[in-house]
C-alpha cells in the first residue's frame, strides 16, 4: 500500500524580481515501511519537497503551484492549517539538517521532547516527561540529562535529541533532511546506525534526503535522484546502483572516489546547476550533459519506465530517440 | 552567580570614581562664582570671599576633589548652596517621585510596545505592521517636550480632563506617563519587532512548527523568550534614563523629581547638588544595568553558564563527554 | 562544449557595485525615499533661507504681536511680533548644522578612538573603553547639559556638548565593527603582504565597517537635533534671538493656552526633520543589511 504519493508537485518561490522554480512536476511514491532516498546536489529542491509535504513552505515567498500530496489516501494540500498541525509531529515528523540551530536554546531538551508528546497525546504531564526520558535513553543519552539545555550537548548529541523529538509520537513517516551533513564523520556513522536501528524497531517509513549515495545504499530501499527540481531517475537500489540510466546519475557516480577501481582522477560533472530562476527551455541537465543531442535543448524530456519500477526522465530512453543514442 | 554579582559590584567602583572625576572637572572649569551666585550681586567682596573660604572654593582642585570623594564615601555629598540642606537629603526626598514615575513609564511602555512589536513581526508587511511601524517611528521622532505640551493643550486646556502640572495623585501621573510612555513604547516596539523578526526565521521555530505546535504557542513559548534579551536591554536603558530624571518632561509637568533638581542646580551653579546628583544617577544606572544582566541569565541558559565559575564549566564539559559515549 | 560555455557565460549576472546595489534597495523603500526628499527640501530651505523667508530672522514688530495665522503671517507672530514662519525657515539652518556637526564631532572622536581600541586591542582597548564606560554611566542628556554649562551657552558649545556626549556610542559601534572585520582572513592576508597598520585601517577595515557607521550616524543626526532642541528648551544651548526650534518652543510655552500655534509649528518642524532622518536611517539600514528583509 502506498503511504505517500506525490503527484506533479510544483513549488515556486515568488520573489520581487524573479521566481525561483524550486520544485517542478515531481512524482514520488513511498510504500509503507519503506525507506526512500532523495538524492541531489545542494539547491536541487530536496528540502523544499520535504517542507512541502509538511505544509511548512514559508509563504511568502513560497507557493505551491500545482500537484497533490497523498498521504494515507488523503491529499495534504487540501487540508486546513489545523488539520495539518495534527498530522505534523504525530503522523509525519522531520529531522532537520543542522542540529546546532534546530533546538530552541532557551528550553531544556526535556521540554522540547515532551512538548510534541503533550501536543498529540492526551496524557498527564508526568507521563509525558517519563516518555521523554525513555526517548532520550532510546537515542543513547542518559535520562538524567533531561533538564539540561541544548548548549550543554555536543553536535552529535543534539542531533540525537532532534531524532528523539521526531520519533516521540511513533510517526508513520519520518523525513530526515541531511541528518548527518553537519556532523563529524565519526559521529555521522553513529547517527546513521542509530536511525537504521530505530527504524527497524519502530517500523517507521522514511524519506531520507541526502547527497550521499553511500548512506542511501546503506539504509534505503528506493532511490530518487533529483536535479533542478525534477526527479530524473527513480528506482530500487539495483536499478540505480547497477543499472544506472540517467546521464546525471552516471555523473554522480563518476564523481565519487572509489577504492575498487584504479582511476587517475575523479570525473566531476562539468558546469554548475542551472539558475533556478532561469531554467533551460528543454532538459534542465542538457547544458552539462555528455549525451546531449539537439532535441534536449528544445523539448523537456518525459518519464520513461525502462524496466518495471525504474523510471528515467531523459530523451535517451524515448522510443524515437535514435539520433540521440548515435551520438553516444 | 554570587561571585559574578560581587565582581560586577567591584567593577562599579572605578566607574563611579571616573564619573565623579569627569563631573567634578566639568564643574571646576565652569565659569561663574557660586558664592557670588548665592549672595547676589549686591554682596560685598569681603562677604563673597568669606563664603568662598567657608565653602572650600579657594582650595586647589586636588584638595577639593579629595574632600568630595572622602565625603561621598561617608555618605556625605555636601550641603546644597541654595537650600542649605544636605545633598543626600535633597536627593532622597526627590528620588521616590522619580522612581515611581520611571516605573510607571516603563510599565506603560512595555504594555504598549511589546505586544505591538510582536504582532508587527508576526504579520510582517501587513497593513497593521506598516501602520504600527510608522506610528512607532513617529513616536521616536516626536520631541517629548513638544508631545507633553500638546497633551497638556489637548487634555488640560481644551478638554479640561486632567491637571497640567504637579505630582500629587494618580490623575497627575497620566499625562507625564503618556508623554514618556509614547516615546519609550515606540523604542520598545521597534526593538521587539526587529528582534522577533530575527528569531522567527530561526530553524528552531521551524522545528516547533514541524511538531504541530500552534502559531500562538510558537510565538509565546518559543520565539518571545529568545527575542527577549534585546528587548530587556532597551527597557533597561529607558528605565535607567528615566531614573536619571526625565529632565525635560519633569520641567514641563513641574514634577519635583531628580531631573528638575539637576537642571535647577546646574543653572544655579549649585555644585554639590550637581555632583551628588550625577553620582547618584550613575549608581542607579549601574545598578539597573547589573539587574538587567542578571535577568539575562534567567532568560538565556547559555549566559548563566557563562557567568558560572570556570570550575563548574569544566565539570559540565566532562559530563558531556561521558554522556556522549554512554549508549 | 562550446554551446555550454556560451550559455554559462550568459548566466553570470552583471557584477553590481555595492553602492549601486544599496541605492537600488533604498529606492525601493518608498518611505525612505520620501524621507530623503523631505530632507533635501529642508536642506534647500536652509540654504535659501534669505530668499524664502518673507521677514527677517529677528524682525520685530511690537504693534503686531501674538497674531494667529493669517495670509500675512501664515504661522502667525510671536510675543515680539516676529513672523513665526520666517523664524522656522531660519531655524532649519541651526538644526541641520547642529545635527550634522555634532555627529561629525562624535564620529571623529568616538570613531577614531573606537577604531584604535578595536584594532590594537589589549591595553589601549582596555583604557579607552573603560573611560567610555564611565561616560556611559552618566545619562547623555545630563552629560550634555553639564558640558554646555561648563562651556557656556551658544551654538558652537551646543555642538561640542552634544557631540561629546555621544562619543561613547560611536566608539562602541566602530569598535565592534572593527573587531568583526579584523577577524576576517583578508586582513590577515594584508598583514602577510606587509601592509602598514594605518594602511590596513584606512584601506581595508574602515570601508568594510562603513555600513553600521553610516546607519548609526544617520540616526545620530536625528538624536543630535533632538538633544540640541531639548537644551535650548531648558535655556541652555543656542540663545535667543537666534531662531532655534527648541528655543522657539520654550518661548512659546508661556502662551500655550491662547496661542498654541507658537508651540505647534516649531514642534512640527522638529518632528518632520527627525522623522525623515529616521526614515532615511532605517532605509539605509535595511538596504545595507538585506538580511533583515524577507
Amino acid at each position: 500500500m502506498k503511504l505517500l504519493e506525490i503527484k506533479d508537485l510544483t513549488i515556486h518561490y515568488v520573489l520581487d524580481e524573479d521566481t525561483v522554480e524550486a520544485v517542478n512536476h515531481i512524482d514520488l511514491a513511498l510504500e509503507k515501511g519503506e525507506a526512500l532516498g532523495l538524492v541531489g546536489e545542494t539547491g536541487a529542491g530536496k528540502t523544499t519537497t520535504a517542507l512541502g509535504i509538511l505544509g511548512l513552505i514559508p509563504d511568502p515567498p513560497g507557493k505551491v503551484i500545482s500537484g497533490e500530496i497523498i498521504f494515507e489516501e488523503e491529499n495534504l494540500l487540501t487540508k486546513s492549517a489545523g488539520q495539518m498541525r495534527k498530522i505534523r509531529g504525530e503522523k509525519i515528523s522531520m529531522v532537520f539538517q543542522d542540529p546546532m540551530t534546530a533546538l530552541n536554546p532557551v528550553l531544556t531538551v526535556g521540554d522540547q521532547i515532551s512538548e510534541v508528546i503533550k501536543l498529540h497525546q492526551n496524557i498527564p504531564i508526568a507521563e509525558a516527561t517519563a516518555r521523554a526520558c525513555q526517548m532520550l535513553e532510546m537515542v543513547g543519552i542518559p535520562a538524567e540529562r533531561i533538564n539540561e539545555y541544548p548548549h550543554q550537548f555536543s553536535g552529535g548529541m543534539k542531533q540525537r535529541v532532534v531524532i528523539a523529538i521526531a520519533l516521540a509520537c511513533n510517526p508513520t513517516l519520518l523525513i530526515a533532511d541531511e541528518p548527518t551533513t553537519a556532523l563529524d564523520v565519526t559521529i555521522q556513522a553513529q547517527v546513521i546506525d542509530m536511525i537504521r536501528d530505530l527504524r527497524a524497531k519502530i517500523g517507521t517509513s522514511m524519506l531520507l534526503i541526502t547527497h550521499d549515495l553511500g548512506v542511501v545504499a546503506d539504509i534505503c530501499d528506493k532511490v530518487a535522484i533529483i536535479y533542478a527540481g525534477e526527479i530524473v531517475e527513480y528506482g530500487n537500489l539495483t536499478h540505480i546502483y547497477n543499472e544506472t540510466a540517467h546521464p546525471y546519475t552516471k555523473g554522480l557516480f563518476g564523481s565519487l572516489p572509489r577504492l575498487d577501481i584504479m582511476v587517475n582522477r575523479l570525473n566531476p560533472i562539468p558546469g554548475i546547476m542551472p539558475d533556478p530562476t532561469d531554467l533551460p527551455q528543454g532538459c534542465s541537465f542538457a547544458p552539462r550533459c555528455l549525451n546531449k543531442c539537439d532535441r534536449c535543448d528544445i523539448e523537456p524530456p518525459q518519464n520513461h519506465e525502462i524496466s518495471p519500477g525504474h523510471i528515467v526522465r531523459c530523451h535517451l530512453y524515448a522510443e524515437d530517440a535514435d539520433d540521440c543514442r548515435e551520438v553516444k | 552567580m554570587h561571585k559574578y554579582i560581587f565582581k560586577r559590584v567591584l567593577m562599579m567602583i572605578p566607574v563611579l570614581l571616573g564619573v565623579s572625576l569627569i563631573i567634578f572637572t566639568l564643574l571646576y572649569i565652569t565659569p561663574g562664582d557660586p558664592a557670588r551666585q548665592i549672595l547676589g550681586p549686591d554682596a560685598s567682596p569681603e562677604a563673597v570671599e568669606a563664603l568662598r573660604e567657608e565653602l572650600g572654593l579657594n582650595d586647589s582642585f586636588g584638595v577639593r576633589y579629595a574632600n568630595f570623594v572622602i565625603g561621598a564615601l561617608h555618605g556625605d555629598l555636601g550641603i546644597s548652596y541654595t537650600t542649605r540642606l544636605p545633598v543626600a537629603t535633597e536627593i532622597f526626598s526627590r528620588f521616590p517621585t522619580t522612581f515611581v514615575y520611571a516605573l510607571l513609564c516603563t510599565i506603560v511602555s512595555m504594555i504598549i510596545g511589546i505586544p505591538l512589536g510582536i504582532i508587527s513581526a508576526t504579520k510582517q508587511y501587513s497593513i497593521f505592521d506598516n501602520a504600527a511601524t510608522t506610528f512607532a517611528l513617529l513616536g521616536v521622532s516626536m520631541p517629548t517636550f513638544w508631545l507633553g505640551l500638546m497633551l497638556i493643550l489637548l487634555f488640560s486646556v481644551r478638554l479640561d480632563w486632567l491637571p497640567a502640572s504637579g505630582f500629587y495623585g494618580p490623575q497627575y501621573w497620566i499625562l507625564p506617563a503618556m508623554t514618556i510612555g509614547m516615546n519609550s513604547s515606540a523604542y520598545i516596539m521597534r526593538m521587539t519587532r526587529s528582534s522577533m523578526l530575527e528569531v522567527i526565521r530561526q530553524d528552531y521555530i521551524r522545528t516547533a512548527r514541524a511538531k504541530g505546535q500552534t502559531e500562538y504557542k510558537i510565538v509565546v513559548k518559543h520565539a518571545l523568550k529568545n527575542a527577549l534579551i534585546p528587548i530587556i536591554t532597551v527597557v533597561g536603558i529607558n528605565f535607567g534614563r528615566s531614573l536619571g530624571g526625565a529632565i525635560v518632561t519633569e520641567q514641563i509637568f513641574a514634577i519635583p523629581g531628580l531631573g528638575k533638581m539637576m537642571v535647577e542646580a546646574i543653572s544655579a551653579r549649585n555644585y554639590p547638588v550637581v555632583q551628588g546628583g550625577v553620582l547618584f544617577i550613575a549608581v542607579a544606572t549601574s545598578v539597573v544595568n547589573l539587574l538587567v544582566d542578571i535577568l539575562y541569565a534567567y532568560i538565556d541558559p547559555r549566559l548563566s553558564s557563562q557567568y558560572q565559575s570556570g570550575k563548574k564549566k569544566k565539570a559540565l564539559q566532562a559530563s558531556e563527554v561521558t554522556g556522549g559515549t554512554a549508549k | 562544449m562550446s554551446t555550454m560555455s556560451v550559455s554559462a557565460a550568459k548566466k553570470i549576472p552583471k557584477k553590481k557595485s555595492r553602492f549601486a546595489e544599496t541605492s537600488r534597495l533604498f529606492a525601493k523603500n518608498r518611505l525612505a525615499v520620501i524621507g530623503l526628499i523631505v530632507l533635501i527640501l529642508l536642506a534647500l530651505v536652509a540654504i535659501f533661507s534669505n530668499q524664502i523667508a518673507p521677514y527677517g530672522e529677528d524682525e520685530q514688530n511690537l504693534r503686531n504681536t501674538l497674531q494667529t495665522p493669517s495670509a500675512e503671517h501664515i504661522m502667525g507672530t510671536d510675543n515680539l511680533g516676529r513672523d513665526v514662519f520666517s523664524r522656522i525657515v531660519y531655524g532649519s539652518r541651526i538644526s541641520l548644522v547642529v545635527g550634522f556637526i555634532s555627529v561629525g564631532i562624535g564620529l571623529a572622536i568616538g570613531g577614531g578612538l573606537g577604531a584604535i581600541a578595536g584594532y590594537f586591542g589589549g591595553r589601549s582597548d582596555n583604557i579607552i573603553m573603560r573611560v567610555f564606560d564611565m561616560m556611559m554611566a552618566i545619562p547623555s542628556m545630563i552629560l550634555a547639559i553639564a558640558i554646555c554649562a561648563a562651556l557656556g551657552p551658544g551654538m558652537l558649545n551646543t555642538m561640542i556638548a552634544v557631540g561629546f556626549s555621544t562619543v561613547p556610542n560611536y566608539a562602541r559601534v566602530v569598535r565592534s565593527a572593527v573587531l568583526t572585520v579584523k577577524q576576517q582572513e583578508f586582513i590577515e592576508a594584508a598583514h602577510a603582504t606587509g601592509s602598514s597598520n594605518v594602511r590596513i585601517i584606512l584601506k581595508h577595515i574602515l570601508p568594510n565597517c562603513l555600513a553600521p557607521i553610516i546607519v548609526q550616524a544617520s540616526l545620530g543626526v536625528a538624536g543630535a537635533i533632538l538633544s540640541a532642541a531639548s537644551m535650548s528648551f531648558i535655556g541652555l544651548g543656542v540663545q535667543p534671538p537666534t531662531a532655534e526650534w527648541g528655543g522657539m518652543l520654550s518661548a512659546g510655552r508661556t502662551y500655550v493656552r491662547n496661542q498654541p500655534h507658537l508651540v505647534l509649528f516649531p514642534g512640527i518642524a522638529i518632528m518632520m526633520t527627525i522623522f525623515s532622518l529616521n526614515l532615511v536611517g532605517d532605509g539605509l539600514r535595511d538596504a545595507l543589511d538585506p538580511r533583515l528583509k524577507r
